[in-house]
């Protein structure tokens, strides 16, 4: 009963986590401030040949 | 920071308005971070709808994360390698804009095809990375063959065991959708080239990719194709030295007649049709099978029967329930693919909200004040104007071109019938009814505004298209004779690069057109001007 | 080098559609079909009681009404063809046969049926379907095209003879054109050749544009002429050069590009003999429509076809055709708005420069015209600059 019960209570916690994730838009907020520019950071330095 | 423009109580008024989400106005630029289109806050649609769309958002992140838990360290090597894939983790900000002031049946519709559209590219992209030789050559390397974006995996189906992969939609034509600024990129990489810029964008956009080399290596066929019109025929010389690996690959011309209204020209369709079952034949070195290619065509005849349904329920009462971007998006994807497992149970879905909207006679877009028919080829960068043009101005657009593509029922009893059909499916591909097979089909737009009793017509104008630029007199002219009847609103934009024509400059046209001729007021005055010049 | 005894008089035909020759043809019953591609066979509209008129707009500086109708975003070849159309250039003409070979040809030319510009009730608007690979089985293709479009209707609206005899006359007279332009044109390949450019470009639009049957004699005359004409002493240029683009109709272009020292020793654009002056086989069991449709659709080296094999071939060509006229540069051309020249331009010339799938490297110069030639000061340079660079190239290398 008392796991249940804790089972629950972290439910609820992650869950309530992941809507203020969701509400507050922050996985896009973190994807374009921080995931993207590194990820730009990488592929501009990346020598390419051109190719036609 | 960002702070509401407007406040709980002005927009809702009362608790029972907040719990259900119906208020009168959403408010929804107001939640725009300024000078973007990234949300501070994502949408409250009342307390049932916006638990559903939250559960949707979970399942969109958990089928991503289904993609990368396929095989981490490889789809790790593929974001490191692809700069476009890098797009893609844009994907549940393109979904909030694609529902935007969704709520009701309209959402849980919109949800079902969106679901199916990612669940598929999620499909396809895995597809792809596994067998891409550049990440390691696997067993299904040589299993999965590559086509050009706007050629139907059909003939596939005559060949279990084989996947196809329209490359170019996933690494080209999906980047100005989910991050706009990288359409820009790769149709720079084509100008430096010494490509003309006032060429079209979008095959600009694919010939980018392939001079930064970044074209997975899949496969040893790859089956190109002329349509829909001039541009994208010579993107695919542009794009042979990547695509074909030097010309190591076989490569498959799939030609589609020009003039594909002309019954003179259906012969060449088909047999370019069992030209193209030879060739897989000899490469693959395995007999085509009828069955399972019948069966293939029959379960997207199924989906194009559901689609006419659908479109019956648009034409002729207020009770359609896909949004205009969802509707045209989900049209357009189908077409690549055909009727596959993912597009048939959504079919079947849809068809169970549309039925129970006009059993119960639900509205899902109240604010509707006009009837539009969405003509030419629409944006990428600016895809969701179209719902923009509901949710600001009331304008609902029933019905887009490239929606009407591909949808004619295919005989599978007689087999000559039976290509001539599938000949038909493969020349009216998206984007080709404005661009080539002469003047008569733009003209059609006139019949199809009225079957679907619209009283404006959304011109899309991409000042990169020839097919359009030849024929603007004769547009012009028309909708002289035809201004009695239809409004016709312009809405300029330039496909794929968002630099030339920004979104706001689409948005200011049909902002003059509404206050300037109609006098009307805007549903949402805080949708009427805004910057997103910043955003993706 | 002496003057040619015909220039002027085939510059003077050259400076409008409607000119002497054709004008004198219209009076005698002929009837003139006019065209815009080089897909579509010559000797079929060469039959007899018949001329083939290839369109062209010259002096077309300001489209103003085509601007109107095709924005100021398409080919300006094709809005100046139709600029001409409405101020009634072309109302000699009683066929307009075209091709769907690119969009914007394909939107002008249905202009002349949607804003009825020829006055004459029995005006037949042709439009083909070209197909956009080689072989045997799309030859066919073409063939049936034709004769659905083409011949049917005009032996119906005209009683225009479309025998087997007919056509193999016709093709008979063509072949005989053809080699004399082809005698000509070889005349380029000489160190100090006894033609220039400009010359055989005038030539050539001539034959392109006016009655074949009234202009024969001169000609025949043309190349006796130059049989025996002398050249300069020494050279007077200071580089060989090959032009390949679109729609190149403007002997001036070509006169330009001499004036900055460069000869154009091979012509491969639209307007231009290579290819569209080679005779047209007649194998054994062909009849003369699988002979014209197989000769047209596979000599031809337009950016459309597609596959690998063309793909390569179409560069291969440019090269070999540098290599045997002894160019030592291409200039490689595209009228501005034009997608298939725009690629193929930039395609080109990097392979060119490369030496990828060719034998070698042949320097290129690429450039974007407009119809009506507005930027001649910048094309000026470029040639100026492009033709300075061969020549220090053949200095530092002598054996190239």
């Amino acid at each position: 009963m008392k796991t249940a019960a804790k089972l629950l209570g972290l439910g609820s916690a992650a869950l309530a986590a992941l809507f203020a994730v969701y509400y507050f838009n922050l996985d896009m907020k973190l994807v374009r401030s921080v995931v993207v520019p590194l990820l730009d950071r990488h592929y501009d330095s990346v020598h390419r040949e051109q190719t036609l | 920071m960002w702070k509401r423009k407007i406040s709980l109580k002005e927009q809702y008024g009362t608790w029972e308005h907040f719990i259900r989400g119906d208020e009168p106005c959403h408010y929804l630029g107001q939640r725009l971070l300024e000078g973007t289109n990234f949300y501070a806050r994502r949408e409250w649609r009342g307390v049932r709808d916006t638990a559903y769309a939250f559960a949707h958002w979970l399942k969109l992140w958990i089928t991503m994360a289904g993609l990368v838990l396929r095989n981490p360290v490889r789809v790790a090597m593929a974001f490191w390698k692809y700069r476009w894939l890098s797009a893609y983790l844009g994907t549940p900000m393109m979904v909030d804009r694609w529902l935007e002031g969704d709520r009701g049946t309209a959402l849980r519709a919109d949800t079902a095809a969106i679901e199916c559209m990612i669940s598929e590219t999620v499909d396809s992209l895995w597809k792809m990375i596994r067998a891409d030789r550049r990440l390691g050559e696997t067993k299904w390397t040589e299993k999965t063959i590559t086509f050009d974006y706007t050629l139907p995996k059909h003939i596939l189906y005559g060949f279990p065991g084989y996947e196809g992969i329209n490359m170019p939609q996933y690494c080209a034509f999906m980047m100005p959708l989910l991050r706009k600024q990288l359409g820009c990129y790769y149709i720079d990489q084509t100008i430096s080239c010494g490509i003309p810029g006032d060429m079209c964008t979008l095959p600009m956009l694919e010939t980018g990719v392939a001079v930064d080399n970044e074209y997975p290596d899949v496969g040893n066929i790859w089956l190109t194709t002329n349509t829909p019109c001039d541009a994208n025929m010579m993107d695919n010389n542009a794009m042979w030295r990547a695509i074909s690996n030097e010309g190591q690959k076989a490569v498959f011309p799939f030609t589609i007649p020009m003039m594909y209204d002309d019954p003179t020209t259906r012969e060449l369709g088909v047999h370019e049709i069992y030209e193209g079952i030879a060739f897989m034949e000899e490469h693959l070195g395995q007999k085509f099978n009828w069955e399972t290619f019948v069966q293939h065509l029959e379960n997207t005849n199924t989906f194009n029967k559901g689609s006419h349904e659908r479109w019956d329920i648009y034409a002729n009462t207020d009770f359609g329930t896909l949004n205009p971007v969802v509707q045209g998006m989900f049209r357009i994807y189908f077409y690549q693919h055909g009727g596959n497992k993912y597009f048939l149970k959504a079919n079947r879905k849809l068809l169970k909200i549309f039925e129970k909207c006009v059993r119960n006679e639900i509205r899902p877009f109240p604010h509707a004040r006009h009837r539009a028919l969405a003509w030419s080829c629409g944006s990428t960068y600016n895809a969701n104007v179209i719902l923009w043009l509901y949710n600001c101005w009331g304008v609902l657009t029933v019905i887009n071109m490239d929606s009407l593509t591909g949808h004619n029922l295919v005989d599978t009893e007689d087999r000559d019938l039976m290509m001539g059909d599938l000949a038909d499916w493969y020349a009216r591909t998206p984007m080709r009814t404005h661009t080539v097979g002469g003047n008569r089909h733009l003209m059609q737009m006139w019949e199809t505004a009225e079957k679907f009793n619209c009283d404006i017509i959304i011109m899309y104008d991409d000042i990169g298209c020839k097919g359009m630029a030849g024929a603007q007199g004769l547009l012009e002219e028309e909708i002289r004779k035809h201004r009695d009847r239809f409004h016709v609103i312009w809405l300029p934009h330039s496909l794929m690069d968002c630099r030339i024509v920004p979104s706001s400059e689409g948005r200011k046209a049909v902002n003059q057109y509404m206050q300037n001729i109609l006098h009307e007021e805007p549903i949402d005055p805080t949708l009427v001007d805004f910057d997103d010049e910043m955003g993706w | 080098m002496k003057d040619l005894k015909h220039l002027i008089y085939f510059e003077e035909l050259l400076r409008q559609a409607h000119n002497e020759l054709v004008a004198q043809a219209c009076e005698q019953g002929d009837m003139a079909l006019a065209y815009n591609c080089s897909y579509i066979p010559e000797p079929l509209l060469d039959v007899e009681g018949c001329f083939s008129v290839r369109l062209r707009a010259p002096g077309c500086t300001s489209p103003d009404l085509a601007t109107y109708y095709m924005t100021n975003r398409s080919c300006s070849y094709s809005k100046s063809i139709l600029e001409r159309a409405f101020e009634g250039g072309y109302n000699f003409i009683s066929a307009l046969i075209g091709q769907e070979c690119c969009t914007t040809m394909n939107r002008m030319e249905q202009y002349f049926e949607y804003c009825d510009l020829i006055p004459n009730e029995k005006f037949h608007f042709a439009c083909i379907d070209m197909p956009m690979k080689k072989g045997e089985w799309y030859a066919g293709y073409f063939r049936r095209q034709l004769e659905q479009k083409v011949i049917g209707p005009l032996e119906e609206r005209f009683g225009i003879d479309f025998s087997e005899e007919r056509l193999r006359e016709s093709i008979e007279r063509h072949n005989e054109l053809c080699r004399i332009m082809t005698e000509i044109g070889d005349m380029r390949m000489a160190d100090n050749p006894v033609i220039t450019g400009y010359e055989y470009h005038v030539i050539q639009l001539v034959t392109l544009t006016c009655p074949k049957r009234l202009i024969m004699d001169k000609l025949r005359e043309t190349l006796e002429e130059l049989r025996k004409r002398e050249p300069d002493p020494e050279p007077w240029f200071r580089a060989r050069v090959m032009v390949a683009g679109s729609e190149v109709d403007d002997p001036a272009f070509t006169k330009l590009v001499e004036m900055c020292g460069g000869l154009v020793v091979a012509d491969r654009y639209c307007f231009g003999s290579l290819p569209g002056r080679e005779p047209i086989e007649l194998r054994s069991g062909q009849d003369a429509m699988d002979a014209l449709a197989f000769h047209y659709m596979e000599k031809n080296e337009c950016p459309r076809p597609m596959g690998t094999e063309a793909t390569v071939h179409r560069r291969q060509y440019l090269y070999d055709l540098a290599r045997k006229y002894r160019a030592e540069g291409i200039i490689l051309e595209n009228m501005k708005f034009c997608e298939y020249w725009g690629y193929e331009r930039a395609i080109a010339g990097k392979w060119l420069s490369e030496g990828y799938q060719v034998e070698g490297r042949i320097p290129t110069c690429q450039i974007e015209t407009d119809y009506a030639n507005a930027s001649v000061g910048q094309l000026r340079t470029r040639f100026q600059a492009f033709v300075e660079s061969l020549e220090i190239k053949r200095l530092q290398n002598p054996e190239c």
